[in-house]
């Protein structure tokens, strides 16, 4: 039962955590809480079964190549139109995060007004294929996305660690002033990390409906607002705490509806989150600010 | 009795101790002065007079009360008022506004009145804006009254700071680096406006880096390095200490000094 | 008197004469439109308060409109109360509500502020959702009176809308006076530069508590209107989306701009149910709120900091009067 309940826990925290490093990436850079990162989410989830269903007919990886190259777009235009006019004109965050929302808005209206507000079936991989994990009964699905997202965070570690493009982005989270003025090209960096984000929301909203072997437009808000609790559980800005928060949060989800209840499930998530913000407010890693006079 | 009294003032963050062990007077009717290299920690002992900071160790005794700790807004009340050394104007208020806020703690009707007429609150306001009528034409900047503070310039900006820590009836001023910024004729209104204002409050603390400034204007100098005091009096004595000039120009400065 | 006697007060006595005739000229679907403007009004007044002259931008705003909606809901439902008993629980609870939302305010900053108000509205919908026995949890309570006022029950529509809008005046005037007075001053003090205002000796956690308070307080008399008005509440209806349309409306009308508010509400209620006439942009009329967000934040862009009485209304100011522009440099 425990072993089970693990499992499903760390299949469901690697798509929270796949959406909170979007969050916290963004957030480490420009301070912003970038409120279109859930309808991103569900706007690939959505590209994805329209490519499906319509033109590339059975090839996954196909449909998933292409849905991550839309999703890499759409993050990239969203920092051009909605945040760089803000940001370069030195504008509040605040500002930022009102335009962020407004972008929420219009693709959320899109996904609603061309899918449609009915559930409908998505395709998965290897359905019906179990694995027996010690007693816990693994999808083979499960085992891809945990497979994934492990690769990802590698990636990921390595992408910010060692790679130029990763040393950049670090570069500009510490100081995006002085980042400008030593000439490093701002722009496309940040429009870089848009479309980092955006791509690992759209592998997170993909694997989901996989997972779920279905969509309709609420998954976007659902996952949204967990994968935000789990940035802020582990700390806004720390890409680990992202990852550790998304795991922490689903476990307990999937421990509390396992032994208590499923409506309690929902509570456990904001519980964790009314705790956090009483005790640390900036969560697991976050480090605490300083009060300048 | 001294106006201000500071025994043994000591802060450390993390590891730094940023101010060690400082003790200084400040004398009625006197303009006393903080100077030292930048990072000596003058602000900081700024920020711990006024309850933005509270110290590990030591006494701040202002007119005979201890206000060691005390909370920003009671030290306000106790009678220190400060202006800030990149200017902290309310940037989308007017320059009454500024001023009104300034002698916020004087308008005495709480936040329940505030949220109707009433007689009290009335009287109250009307008897403030008198008072703002009178503080702007003490800092010349009556005909600016209803503009935005922001879109004054540079030097007005400055009165308008100071306008605003005096409207607070404080005993004691503080002011940290009032002169950043000036050219020499603004430096020189400026240092004949400070000492004028000997007249408005019982006593001033300056922060500058302009030594002339200083040196024209200060009764007492006290002198900081790396957080602790290392000279205390007179500016022409502060002027020939070695080690004050060691502070600023390093050890060659002194041999130049001594030989020439 | 002679204070009272400035463009923005002139400008909402002209709105408030022009809605108080509108009944006599509209049909009953535009009075119920109109009265869905009112509510607004109220409700984005309310964030207005929080936003342009607290400085604290609420993303659950929602949620005191929920409460309050459920608060007068609940008790007609359980003990049978008319609006005028329930009015004074909408006013206690939202407002208990208000000041437990500014606690946390004490140990953080900026942009947890952010977080902590979303997780406020989702945590408020969660409870409302579950508690069943109170809530009637997703079902919802339906067939909600009309107002009743001490056994007086309002008969028709157009009774409704002119008691709504006396709520849209007294909103709109003890707005003014509060924001014109000691307590509005140290808010907006407090909104511009938090540091300098301590130094002025402002106490900023009791004033956190009381803008929190107050605002909390007319959201819920907005909610609770609105229970009145559709005649049902659910869950479902209180979605984050309501925060944000309140942000539109707000930041449209100009941050700390009540009159503006009051014209970004007419807009932004109209124009989505005049794109109802067109059954293609009706579908897709939500786009409208999020563009007018994004343009909105585009135009206030051209001046760094964070810019107050701007947008349409100032916007419209300058195209009018071009002398008058040069206060906003």
């Amino acid at each position: 039962m425990l072993l089970q309940i693990l499992v499903n826990g760390i299949s469901l925290g690697s798509i929270y955590a796949l959406t909170a490093i979007g969050y916290s990436l963004i957030y480490s850079i420009l301070q912003l809480i970038n409120m279109s990162n859930a309808a991103v989410f569900l706007t690939s989830a959505v590209i994805f079964y329209a490519l499906y269903t319509s033109l590339t007919g059975s090839s996954v990886l196909l449909t998933f190549i292409l849905t991550l190259m839309a999703a890499g777009a759409i993050g990239y235009v969203i920092e051009v139109i909605a945040i760089r006019p803000i940001r370069e004109k030195g504008d509040s965050n605040t500002y930022a995060l009102i335009s962020s929302i407004g972008v929420k808005t219009i693709l959320e209206q899109i996904c609603q007004g061309t899918f449609g507000s009915e559930i409908k079936q998505f395709p998965t991989l290897l359905d019906g294929k179990y694995i027996d994990l010690f007693g816990a009964r693994t999808s083979a699905i499960q085992i891809i996305i945990i497979c994934t997202t492990l690769l990802i965070l590698f990636f990921m570690n390595w992408f910010t660690q060692k790679n130029r493009v990763g040393r950049g982005l670090r570069a500009l989270s510490q100081n995006l002033k002085a980042c400008h003025l030593m000439g490093m090209p701002v722009n496309t960096l940040i429009g870089v990390s848009f479309a980092v984000g955006s791509m690992l929301a759209a592998v997170s909203g993909v694997a989901y409906c996989m997972y779920l072997k279905s969509i309709s437009i609420s998954v976007g808000s659902a996952i949204g607002n967990k994968a935000f609790a789990a940035t802020v559980l582990g700390g806004i800005g720390e890409l680990k705490g992202a990852v550790v928060g998304g795991y922490i949060l689903a476990i307990a989800e999937n421990l509390v509806s396992g032994y208590w209840s499923m409506s309690a499930s929902n509570f456990i998530s904001f519980g964790i989150l009314i705790l956090v913000l009483i005790i640390k407010p900036t969560g697991i890693f976050g480090k605490k600010e300083q009060k300048k006079v | 009795m001294s106006l201000l009294e500071v025994k043994d003032l000591t802060i450390r963050f993390g590891g730094l101790v940023a101010v060690d062990d400082l003790s200084f007077t400040m004398e009625e009717g006197q303009v006393t002065s903080l100077i030292g290299p930048n990072g000596a920690g003058k602000t900081t002992v700024i920020n711990l007079l006024t309850g933005f900071y509270t110290p590990n160790e030591g006494k701040v005794i202002l007119d005979g009360e201890d206000i060691t700790g005390n909370s920003t807004d009671s030290v306000v009340e106790k009678g220190l008022s400060r202006t800030f050394q990149n200017i902290r104007l309310f940037s989308n208020m007017t320059v009454e506004e500024n001023i009104l806020i300034g002698m916020q703690h004087r308008i005495n009707y709480g936040a329940f009145l505030s949220m109707f007429p009433n007689p009290k609150k009335n009287s109250e306001e009307r008897r403030a804006l008198e008072e703002t009528t009178k503080i702007l034409e003490r800092v010349d900047l009556s005909e600016y009254r209803y503009d935005r503070s922001t879109s004054l310039p540079y030097g007005k900006q400055r009165k308008l700071e100071i306008g605003r820590a005096l409207v607070a009836k404080p005993k004691i001023l503080l002011l940290d680096e009032p002169a950043a910024g000036m050219n020499p004729v603004e430096k020189k209104e400026l240092s004949i406006f400070i000492k004028s204002l000997l007249n408005d409050v019982r006593g001033i603390l300056l922060i500058e880096h302009d030594m002339k400034l200083v040196m024209d204007i200060s009764d007492k100098i006290v002198v900081l390095n790396h957080g602790a005091k290392i000279c205390e009096g007179k500016p022409e004595e502060v002027q020939r200490n070695p080690e004050v000039i060691e502070a600023y120009l390093g050890r060659k400065g002194v041999h130049q000094n001594v030989e020439g | 008197m002679k204070k009272y006697l400035n463009s923005k007060n002139i400008l909402f006595v002209l709105i408030i004469a022009g809605m108080a005739v509108a009944p006599f000229i509209t049909d009953a679907y535009q009075l119920r439109v109109l009265i869905s403007c009112e509510l607004n009004m109220i409700f984005a007044m309310s964030l207005n308060l929080l936003m342009g002259i607290g400085g604290t931008v609420s993303f659950g705003h929602v949620a005191f409109y929920e409460i309050g909606a459920y608060t007068t809901a609940s008790l007609w439902y359980h003990f049978g109360w008319d609006y005028s008993t329930n009015f004074i629980f909408v006013i206690l609870i939202t407002g208990l509500a208000g000041l437990l939302l500014a606690l946390p305010m004490s140990r953080i900053t900026g942009r947890y502020v952010t977080i902590i108000t979303l997780s406020f509205a989702e945590i408020v919908s969660l409870i409302i959702k579950n508690w069943d026995p109170v809530t009637l949890g997703q079902m919802g309570i339906v067939g909600i009176p009309s107002i009743t006022l001490f056994g007086m029950r309002f008969k028709n529509k157009i009774q409704f809308f002119y008691f709504a809008l006396i709520f849209v005046i007294v909103t709109y005037i003890l707005m003014y006076w509060l924001v014109n007075s000691k307590l509005g001053r140290n808010l907006q003090a407090m909104r511009d530069d938090s540091i300098a205002a301590e130094a002025m000796g402002i106490k900023l956690f009791p004033n956190k508590v009381i803008v929190f308070t107050i605002s909390a307080i007319f959201a819920g008399i907005a909610g609770s209107l609105y229970a009145h008005l559709m005649t049902y509440v659910e869950p479902a209806t209180f979605n984050a989306n309501l925060s944000f349309n309140c942000i539109s409306i707000v930041v449209v009308g100009g941050l700390g701009n009540f009159t503006g508010t009051l014209i970004g509400a007419l807009f932004l209620t109209i124009l989505p149910e005049y794109l109802r006439k067109f059954e293609f942009l009706f579908k897709y009329r939500m786009i409208a709120y999020g563009m007018v967000l994004v343009i909105v934040m585009w135009l206030n862009h051209s001046i760094p900091g964070l810019k107050l009485k701007q947008s349409i209304t100032g916007f419209f100011r300058k195209l009018l009067h071009k002398e008058t522009a040069v206060e906003e440099v």
